[in-house]
């Protein structure tokens, strides 16, 4: 297992910095999250981990500094945002590809690629070209190949781009599981709301810096700038945790329950969720009741407004201007947990 | 094909008021090719042209590609080779005849050779440029982080990558490089099917005339076919990839 370090990291990009002297540790063994707009710095994070861009500032895994180490020599694997398979090689040789230099034996070879083709259900892949593949099924392929390299450390560009929801289960089944083994997983993904209750370390990127890098469990929305909250939404404390015999459970805010997903989400003690925007609405049968503080943007055709309630800062969405002030009923539909299930 | 060859026949045989001599039916062109004597000559000369071509652009296409991969070693290499290349692109292969003529001198061999060569080198050698300045950067990194060894980088995901994107072009300069050495022929060389076009055009044998022409247009057709299939099975052959098993 490798931990991944970053010291004042710093990329830039002819005149852009795509990172400004980003300090970052990521343990060994745990599975990190990158989120940001686009153009925060996500996919330059990873690259820099791989060792594929130029950069300021130091690198170290497992300890030891490989800024002097060429990206095959840094014990990674990479999943770029492309999937990046090489249209002249056979599904089976693409899975294959990071084994030809390193493994002489053509049956252990052979065995590696059906035993994670096995995990991907794309077995009967195999034997075609890249562009036989619908795109959810390339991107198995090139997570499939990160898995056959059998690095410590795997690195993931948005997994969930052109894949539907079996897909995206299966890819989440697949992160889960290098967690629960020996690897270092990073991530960078807009789709934080799925994997953000399993997250060890969430790096929130904006701009090329590092506004958070920590257990999700501490994060703090309300000093991060309004861009961020507009689509990141708020983490705040809730008052209990119920789950049914169904197994799914409910936190209490202002006495009033939300649902907070399936019972394996939570880990008892933590009583923090994230609300996206879009899952907490202005409405005027709304039964929670919370004081507008003031409009901080706009989200496809809706207005993001601050309110409080209950001592703390939501971010919520509504249809039209509030004035600042005025108490308003809301309706939050889900909250997701934050703090790292094990 | 057949169509435009029956239409040949029927306007050469009642339509035009010409002599035979003047504008040959289809039929009479084809028979030039049971003649023993011209098959004698026509190969002889056609050999002479093939060999030209084939060495000088065998000779271009190599020393532009090996260039094109000593180029990819390096980014700021191949920025300043573009300008340079596309200067040399931009010359009609034909316009290096004269100057050629001056710098190796009327030689039966050399003067071909270094236009065909001249002909070859400078597009291809831009292909290659612009190739590498499209390449897939994701697929490089891939190969950056998942090959052990620069030989299985170069074999898997650079020269697949390389061909399918150069093959297009060499297959329009290995015609150039026919229709150039055809020229250089035709101007001062004593042999070559050019040569045996100029003699037949200024003897009025138009029926052996576009019997030659014929010749050279189904070479090039011929050649294009087997470029194509090249361009198809290319990457695989370079990827040296077994249909079935792994490695």
């Amino acid at each position: 297992m490798s931990s991944i370090s970053l010291k004042n990291v710093s990329v830039a990009y002819s005149n852009r910095k795509a990172l400004k002297s980003v300090n970052a540790d990521f343990p060994a063994g745990s599975l990190s999250m990158i989120i940001g707009l686009n153009g925060s710095g996500k996919t330059t994070l990873l690259k820099t981990v791989a060792g594929l861009v130029d950069y300021d500032g130091n690198v170290l895994i497992g300890g030891r500094l490989v800024d002097d180490v060429q990206p095959n020599l840094r014990g990674v694997s990479y999943v770029p945002q492309n999937n990046a398979l090489i249209p002249s090689l056979k599904v089976q040789w693409n899975i294959a590809l990071g084994l030809i230099d390193r493994v002489r034996d053509s049956r252990a070879v052979e065995k590696r690629v059906e035993e994670v083709a096995q995990t991907l259900g794309i077995e009967h892949l195999l034997n075609r070209y890249p562009k036989e593949l619908s795109g959810g099924e390339a991107r198995r392929v090139a997570i499939a190949r990160a898995l056959a390299f059998d690095s410590d450390i795997i690195l993931m560009d948005e997994p969930e781009l052109s894949v539907d929801v079996q897909t995206w289960q299966i890819i989440l089944n697949v992160v889960l599981k290098t967690r629960r083994g020996d690897k270092t997983a990073m991530l960078a993904t807009h789709n934080f709301e799925d994997l953000m209750p399993y997250v060890d370390v969430l790096c929130l990127l904006h701009e090329g810096n590092a506004l958070f890098v920590g257990s999700p469990a501490n994060l703090e929305t309300e000093n991060l700038p309004s861009d961020v909250r507009v689509w990141l939404g708020s983490a705040i404390r809730v008052d209990d945790l119920e789950c049914d015999e169904g197994d799914f459970c409910v936190v209490f805010l202002d006495g009033r329950e939300i649902y907070a997903g399936p019972r394996e989400n939570h880990v008892r003690g933590y009583r923090r969720v994230l609300v996206l925007p879009k899952h907490a609405t202005v409405d005027q049968k709304g039964v929670l009741k919370g004081r507008v503080i003031r409009r901080i943007g706009y989200h496809v055709g809706h207005i993001i407004t601050v309110v409080e309630i209950n001592g703390q800062e939501l971010v919520v969405t509504s249809r039209e201007t509030l004035p600042d002030g005025a108490t308003v009923g809301l309706s939050v539909e889900k909250a997701i947990p934050l703090g790292g299930v094990r | 094909m057949l169509v435009f060859f029956l239409i040949w026949e029927f306007t050469a045989t009642y339509l035009i008021p010409v002599p035979k001599t003047i504008f040959p039916s289809f039929t009479q062109v084809i028979w030039n090719f049971t003649d023993q004597s011209f098959l004698l000559t026509l190969l002889s000369n056609y050999s002479q042209t093939l060999l030209r071509s084939s060495l000088g652009f065998i000779a271009g296409f190599l020393s532009s590609f090996l260039t094109g991969l000593v180029l990819s070693l390096k980014h700021t290499a191949s920025d300043y080779a573009s300008p340079v290349a596309t200067l040399m692109f931009s010359v009609p292969s034909v316009a290096w005849i004269p100057v050629l003529i001056v710098l190796v001198g009327v030689d039966e061999f050399r003067l071909p050779l270094a236009a065909s060569f001249m002909c070859s080198y400078p597009p291809i050698l831009y292909g290659m440029i612009n190739a590498l300045r499209t390449f897939d950067r994701d697929q490089l990194d891939i190969a950056a982080v998942y090959c052990l060894k620069h030989r299985t980088r170069y074999r898997f995901v650079i020269l697949p990558q390389l061909m399918a994107r150069v093959l297009p072009s060499v297959k329009t300069e290995v015609v150039m490089v026919w229709k150039t050495v055809f020229v250089t022929e035709m101007l001062v060389l004593p042999n070559g099917i050019g040569y045996l076009s100029l003699i037949y055009a200024s003897t009025l044998n138009m029926d052996k005339l576009i019997a030659v022409v014929l010749a050279l247009a189904l070479t090039l057709v011929s050649i294009n076919a087997l470029i194509d299939r090249l361009e198809k099975k290319s990457s695989r052959i370079l990827g040296g990839v077994d249909e079935q098993h792994l490695p």
